[in-house]
Order: C-alpha cells, then structure tokens, then sequence
C-alpha cells in the first residue's frame, strides 16, 4: 500500500504567460510502499482537470490531514501512473539534482516557484511549479495557525509559503544542502566535489576593497531577504499611523542598520502612510519586529563568520602555518579543509547505498564526506562506525549485514563471554591469581570511567538515579557504590573488557583501554557489536600497551622526527626545556586524546582518524597541529620540563577540536610537499652523481654535486616517509610469562 | 641541569586505584571526588608550604599512572625527586605487598646521591572503610616501615581526609631536609656556607 507523504493542492503551472492558461494541480509525494526506502519516493503533478471530482475531494481530504500526520495511505483505487496528461509528471526524488525555491514577493507581484533540474538533462520535461498560496487550503491553514503562535517565520527564517511544505518533506527523505544563500538552491544527495564548487563560487569575493564596503555588502544581502519581510509586514496591516514609524525608528536594531546604509526600505517604511489601524495590532506587531530583528541579527552574525571571519582565519592559517611559496597550498586546499560545513547525514547515507544495500560510490567518497563534515550525530554514528572500525564491510549487502550481526552476537556469547562467566578454577594458582587480578583492575577502571557522563553517572540497577538512596542510609549507599557494578552500561563495559581478555590473552588489560570502549559503547549501546568494534579498533591501538611500552615509543620518536622537520624552531626550544623527548604528548597519544576533549568532540576526532583518509597515523598530524598552535607561547614564555608539561596537561577541555582539525590536514598537506620536493632533489642528486662518473657503482653518502641541496635527503627519516602512508601499523604483544610485567 | 631551588618535588607512587590521584587533590586542593579517572602520563600540582614554622617553599607533588609497564617511560620526571611518597591501599593486600618494589623501582631510575638516606614516607590509606574490608594489619604495616628503613608511616583517608594534611607536612619536612642536603653537597667546595633561597624572593643565584 503506498503512502502519501505531501500533498499541497493548487499548484499551478504557468505553461504560457497568459493567464487564462494557467494549469491548477496537486502536488504529492509518494512512497510505494513502507518497505521501500525513503530515497524511492516519488513526486507526481497532477492537473485537476485530469482528475473527477471525487478524487479531487479525496485528495483535498489527504492535504488536510497531512497537516498534522506524517503521512497518510493513499486511497485504494488510486494511482498517480493511471493518470496520463500532458502535463502531468512524476519522478524519482533520487532522480532530481537541484531545486530552487523561489519564495513568493512581499508584496504578490509574483507567486513562489519551484525550479526542479534533474540528474540526466530531462530538464524540459519539468515545468515550473507555482505555489498559488492564497487559494491553497494547507497552506492558508498553516499560515494562520502560525501567525496564532506570533511565529510567522519558517525553520529557514523567512516568511512561511507553500514551498516550504515541500521543502520539509523533502528533507526528511533525502539530503538536501543548501548551496547558495540568495539564490535558494538545494542540491540533493550531493556528491562532495559538486557541494564544494557551488560554495566555493557562492563565498568567492573581491580581493579588494575598504571595509566599509564590505560592511555594505553585508547589508545589501540582508536586503533583498530580510527587508522584504519588513515592508510585507508594513503592507500587510494596510494602515497609515506615525506610531508604527515611530516604532521601527526606535528599536535599537533598526538604528544600528540606519548607521550602516541609507536604507531605503527603511525610509519608506517610515513614510508609508498606510500605518494607523496598527495600533489595534501593537504588541503583536513588537513581537513580530522583535523576532524579525533577531533574525536579521542572526542571519548578519552568519553572514560575518562565513565570508568575513572565514577569510580571516584563512590568513591566520597560511601565517602561522608558514605556507609560504617554498611550499605552496593551493586555495582550494585551503577551502577543503576550512569548509566543514557539509556533514554526513542520515538522508545522505541513505542515498550512498543502493536496493540491495550495498554501497553505490566509493569507499574514498564516503570517507571524504566523513573526514570533511563528520557525522551527523550518535544515532547514525552507531551506524557508520561499525563500518569504519571493519565490523561490517564496506562492500557487503544489507542481507549480509543481518547475518553477519547475529553471527557475531552468537559467536561473542559462545567463545568469549560464556568462556569466563562458566569457568572453572584454575589448577595453576599463579594463573588464577593473574585472572583475578586482571578482573579486579577491569573492575576498578570501569568503575571510576567516564561517571560524569549520563549513561555512566548513576551506579544503579536502570542506570537512573536512586530517589530513594539520599534519605535513607546515605552512608551505606555510599559505601556500595564503591565496590559494586550496578549500573548496566558500566557492566556491560565489565563484560567486554574481561571478554577481551580471552580474546586477546597475551595483552591482558592496560589501563587505557576503558577510554578506548567508553566511547565506542555509548555510541552503539549494544554489548555484542561494541565488543566487535573494540576488537577492532585495539589491533590497531595494541601497539599503545606493549608491555616494553615499544609502540608508544615509536610514535613519540616519529613524533619528535615530524615536529623537527615540520616546527624545526619548536623542537629546537624543547630541547633546551629538556622535553625534546615529548614526554608530555604521552597522555594524548596513548588514548587518542580521549582526556583532552569534550566527550562528543572525541566521536568526531575519532571518526575522523579512522578513516584514514591521509594517512593510518593522522592522530600524529593532530598531535602536531596541538605544538603548533602553542609553539609561539612555549617558546616565548616556558624554559623547564616540568613548565611544559603543566601547559600542555592543562589544555585539557580548552582546545577547539575543529580548529585543530583544520590545521591538522593542513601540516599534513604541507608535509606531503616537502617530503615531495626533497625525494625529487634526493633523486636529482643521484642521477646527477651517476652521470658523472659513478655510473654503475654505489653512490658516495658524501654527495660531490656543486650546489648542494638546502635541506640533507636523511631530514626524510623511515618514520617519516611511513606516515604518508594508509596501511594500519599493527604491532601486536608477544606471550605472556608468569614473570612479565603488568 | 638548571633546577629551581625553592621547589620541592614530590613523586606519589604505588598501584593502580590506592588512592594517588585523590591523596594528591586532598592534599593540594582539600577536595574528594570518586570521578577521578586511571591516571594516564603523569601531572603534578603544586602548593605553597610552610616547613619548621619559617621557611616557605613550594611543593609540587607528582602524580604517576599506577599499572607497572607504564613506569619504563614515565621516569623522566623521577629526577630531582626531593622525596618519594608510597602508597597503598589497606583493602589490598597485593598494593601493600607491592610498596618495595615501588620503592627499588624508584631508587633504580631517580638516580639519587645516596640512595641510604633517601626519604620516603609510606601512606597507608583508605582506613574509612569498615574493618571487615582491611586485609593489611597496622602491626604487619609497622614491620614492613622499619624493614625498609624506619619509613614514616601514615594512615589516611584521602576521602574522609584522615591524617592527609599531617602526612604531607611529614613529607614536607622530609623534601625540605633532602633538598638543603643536596644542595650542601652541591655547594660543599664553596668556602661559604649559603643559605639556599626559600622564602619565595628573588633568587641570587644564576639558575
């Protein structure tokens, strides 16, 4: 049975300019079926000429229930594909590449338009649809119910037409991304590269020009959207009174506005002798004006941070950076890395995955969508990550998705965690004492893990706060709190870890390694998959616990390596401080910065480093673009080790994550380029050296070319030239012994 | 080396979940909170600290991650350790058995002049719980202090602050007396005695 899920009546075409041979219809969107996926839907035109007039009734009957319901069942003798004119149209909302919505005119000289352009050049087989509100019965129900709530705005912030019905429902079924501000367009389901060239022409301005020119343009923008609203407004009450003039004048924004441009909707508004039988209308008119001035407020504030503030900071990065013409970053660098305005949404995750399931674009794709916008919150989050972390692969189907999921659970219950719920005592005291201990340590972490965070905070039995335990015997409330795992979540974090330890006996259990979990089961809440995706993300973060604390080592070493190479004056000061050895980074690298950052912050760090979309060891970059940012500081105010590690200690819960981020790809981009340059001079050396007179033999380490190069080919260590690349360093714990330490 | 004389540093070590993290903020900060998180690396606070009634000094305590593979790399910040604090837990006997191995793993990796007369003091702590949960005896705490040296030895609660406040003036003084030592040796070949800097003023010496 299929599902009506908009249907707006009154929407015309205009098929020549005449008026007489404009065509009413009904516009509607429809599933075929709840099974189908949401991306399947589709939009008909239906002139009502072409209908009876039964049908017409039906379908005005659907429209007015849509006005509260989601959706309703379309009537069962009808199909929109039995219905053939001329005219009429229906196709695939997947199929459609961008819409235009054009909002109507203030004062009615024109009806609000959509624009539908479709994927594969059938362009003209779509008319432009008009929304004729003042005759739509949704819309003229709609309207009056928001002018009730003084909320004449829609979600976008302006006025409320019929489009934004359609707008809406499309929404909740694909992604649409609004691309270009004045224009109105929204793309749907976009790939990355068209969303980053429609906003890349949309924030391009001139180079040059006084800031009070820039201030100009601002306001010339807010004109054309927020003025109209404002003279609507005035026209709307039809009334002429000094009163109104007055008002306007008066209000602090309007004045500020008055500062910045000779307005001249302003002025007309003040002139307009329409203003008197307002006063009947005065405290609604000052809620309207002041929920108009805030949005104007709102929508300025925007407007600075994206094309002010954002060619600000560009500049700010290429200083601080040094990209200098040594190594060049293209603006489109830039861009891609500033611009993270695009995340992954669950419409637009839909869209990547085709009937059976299986994901229709690149692996790379999605990963640049992820790297570059992040996901949009934990709900899908706990959908993707089971992809990112391996436990589903990237190329399976939904099918197998369902098998491989309850395959896991089975075997998760059956090898690793019956096998030490059902154990027995072991013969061999020594390695029962190590079990228990391993237990107890397990216990004790899990227990003093993450209690500031909700699902974490209240040791009882529902994981909700005990009413109850505050009034009677608080100390022995107290008291229990302390030994025992209640709280559900928490012994679910008990249970993975101590299952781990069966799957991977030789590690054992490493403080740490509770961070690590934490946030993979708040994201999946599901005991079997976060141990899989634990699992997972451990082989790749084993190298973190070696007992001979080598794989940490080894970081810190390339990290000491990258930071003299990328920040040469930096590592130079450290040495002086006595922490060239980068001490101080152990907490951050260890746990992937688990302690320095908000919890939701970590989710999109996380994400990000697994996609490994630069390189497997990004948390490194992240590491640097950290020393980076501070480096000025350090070097100019701390000489002693102790100093050092206090600043970066207490950076914890004040760095800008995203920030951060952005200067991350940047070094890594800038070291991409250096490493680039000096392997082509290394190589122009030595075909150099073999042309004179080496030919055949080994090359001299002391090279005897005239012009020496600037920097030694050695500057490229191997722990360098293993960063640019994408393949997990996996080092793994050899066998325990009884006397290995803990 | 370039070391700030008026600082007197304090290293808290001993396993995971004996209460180091929580001993250290009683002391430093007189707060309790049961959300302290496995301390990871290793991270200091510092307080000032009025030693014999006179001298003002600041004491910055050290705070170590407790699981023993952690150690190898975190020794860095064990030099210039003026006085080396152990901690156990007396509902646990392994913690307790474990204070001498803290101990020599110090002894090994501080690098200190002389190791015979180096202070520490040993905290013997969470004595708040109900008696059935202690496993450590007072008297078999007692014994093990004298064994490894006439060790002073406190019992604590860092969560109901027992003793914290007179443990770490203990501790203080101990710092205090190590550190002037330590300097005299330094500055034994001077034919003037020199009072090291203390009281928080401007130091004349070119550190």
């Amino acid at each position: 049975m299929s599902q009506i899920l908009f249907c707006k009546s009154k929407v015309f075409i205009h098929p020549t300019s005449n008026r007489s041979d404009q065509l009413p219809g009904f516009l509607l969107v429809i599933k075929e079926s709840q099974h189908t996926q949401t991306q399947d839907a589709k939009l008909s035109w239906i002139p009502e000429n072409d209908l009876e007039s039964s049908f017409v009734k039906t379908l005005l009957n659907v429209e007015s229930k849509l006005l509260t319901a989601h959706s309703v069942r379309s009537p069962h003798d009808f199909t929109v594909d039995s219905i053939y004119s001329s005219w009429s149209f229906t196709i695939s909302i997947s199929a459609i590449y961008s819409i235009q919505f054009k909002p109507p005119h203030p004062n009615g000289y024109w009806f609000g338009s959509c624009i539908i352009n479709c994927k594969n050049g059938m362009n003209e087989d779509i008319p432009v649809l008009f929304f004729h509100d003042d005759i739509c019965t949704s819309t003229i129900a709609k309207r009056k119910k928001m002018s009730k709530e003084f909320d004449p705005f829609s979600n976008e912030g302006d006025i409320y037409w019929g489009g934004d019905d359609l707008r809406t429902c499309l929404q909740s079924l694909v992604d649409l991304q609004k691309v270009d501000s004045s224009q109105c367009i929204y793309l749907v389901n976009a790939s990355l590269d068209d969303l980053r060239n429609f906003s890349l022409n949309n924030f391009q301005r001139p180079q040059s020009g006084s800031s009070s020119k820039d201030d100009g343009n601002i306001w010339d923008s807010l004109e054309a959207t927020r003025w109209s609203i404002m003279s609507k407004f005035a026209d709307a009450t039809t009334t002429a009174s000094n009163l109104f003039g007055k008002l306007v004048k008066k209000h602090p924004i309007v004045q500020m506005i008055d500062k910045h441009s000779d307005n001249v909707y302003v002025k007309q508004l003040m002139k307009n002798p329409r203003v008197v039988e307002v006063q009947d209308e005065f405290d609604s008119a000052k809620i309207y004006l002041a929920k108009w001035a805030m949005g104007v407020k709102q929508e300025a504030e925007r407007y600075q941070k994206e094309h002010y503030l954002d060619d600000t900071y560009k500049r700010i990065l290429r200083n601080e950076l040094g990209i200098s013409n040594d190594v060049e970053i293209s603006p489109e660098e830039l861009n891609i890395a500033v611009q993270r305005s695009f995340p992954l949404t669950k419409q637009k995750w839909d869209s990547l995955f085709d009937s059976q399931g299986r994901l229709s674009i690149t692996v790379h794709e999605v990963k640049d969508f992820i790297f570059h916008g992040g996901v949009e919150n934990d709900a899908l989050r706990s959908e993707v990550w089971l992809f990112l972390l391996g436990v589903y692969p990237w190329d399976s189907s939904l099918q197998e998705r369902k098998e491989l999921k309850q395959a896991m659970e089975e075997d998760y219950n059956a090898n690793y965690k019956s096998k030490w719920i059902y154990r027995d005592v072991l013969d061999d005291s020594e390695e029962e004492e190590y079990w228990k201990d391993q237990v107890f340590r397990i216990s004790k972490d899990v227990l003093r893990n993450d209690r500031d965070i909700p699902l974490y905070r209240h040791n009882t039995k529902d994981g909700k706060e005990d009413g109850a335990k505050n009034e009677e015997a608080p100390n022995k409330g107290d008291q229990e709190e302390e030994w025992e795992i209640k709280n559900p979540h928490l012994q679910a974090l008990k249970n993975i870890l101590i299952s781990y330890n069966i799957y991977n006996p030789n590690l054992g259990y490493v403080q740490g390694m509770t961070d690590l979990l934490s946030l993979i089961y708040f994201v999946l809440q599901d005991e079997a998959l976060s141990f899989w995706c634990f699992v997972n993300f451990m082989n790749r973060m084993e190298r973190n616990f070696l007992r001979d604390q080598s794989g940490i080592r080894d970081q810190m070493l390339t990290l000491v390596d990258l930071c003299q190479f990328m920040l040469p004056k930096f590592a130079e000061h450290l040495k002086k401080c006595e922490s060239a050895d980068l001490f101080f980074c152990f907490r951050m690298l260890l746990v992937w910065f688990k302690r320095e950052f908000e919890f939701s912050d970590v989710c999109k760090i996380w994400e990000i480093f697994w996609t490994d979309y630069y390189s497997s060891q990004f948390q490194l970059f992240f590491m640097l673009a950290i020393l980076q940012k501070h480096s000025d500081v350090v070097v100019s105010q701390l000489t002693e080790f102790d100093d050092v590690l206090k600043y970066f200690n207490d950076l914890r819960n004040s760095m800008d994550w995203s920030d951060i981020m952005i200067r991350s790809e940047l070094l890594f981009i800038k070291f991409q380029k250096m490493i680039e340059v000096l392997e082509r001079e290394e190589e122009l050396i030595s075909k150099r050296t073999t042309s004179t007179g080496y030919n055949g033999h080994e090359i001299p380490l002391t090279s005897e070319a005239e012009d020496p190069p600037l920097h030694h080919p050695s500057l490229i260590s191997e722990n360098l030239k293993e960063l640019l690349s994408k393949e997990l360093v996996i080092q793994k714990e050899g066998p325990r012994s009884k006397d290995s330490i803990k | 080396m370039s070391r700030k004389k008026n600082i007197l540093k304090v290293i808290i070590l001993g396993d995971s979940g004996v209460g180091k993290t929580s001993l250290m903020h009683r002391y430093v900060n007189d707060k309790y909170s049961q959300q302290y998180k496995a301390t990871i690396g290793a991270d200091f606070l510092t307080k000032e600290v009025i030693v014999n009634d006179d001298k003002v000094a600041t004491m910055q305590v050290w705070d170590t991650a407790g699981q023993e593979r952690f150690q190898s790399l975190g020794v860095a910040f064990y030099r210039g350790a003026d006085c080396c604090v152990l901690v156990y837990d007396v509902t646990n006997g392994k913690s307790f058995d474990n204070v001498k191995s803290w101990r020599d793993e110090f002894l090994v990796h501080a690098n200190v002049s002389s190791p015979e007369t180096f202070p520490f003091v040993i905290l013997a702590n969470k004595v708040d719980v109900e008696e059935s949960k202690k496993v450590v005896s007072s008297r078999s705490a007692q014994e093990q202090a004298k064994s490894l040296g006439n060790v002073p030895l406190f019992f604590t609660s860092a969560k109901d602050s027992i003793n914290v406040q007179d443990a770490f003036e203990e501790i203080a003084r101990s710092a205090l007396q190590q550190s002037q030592s330590d300097a005299d040796a330094y500055e034994d070949d001077l034919s003037e005695a020199i009072n090291i800097q203390l009281d928080g003023e401007p130091s004349s010496c070119n550190c």
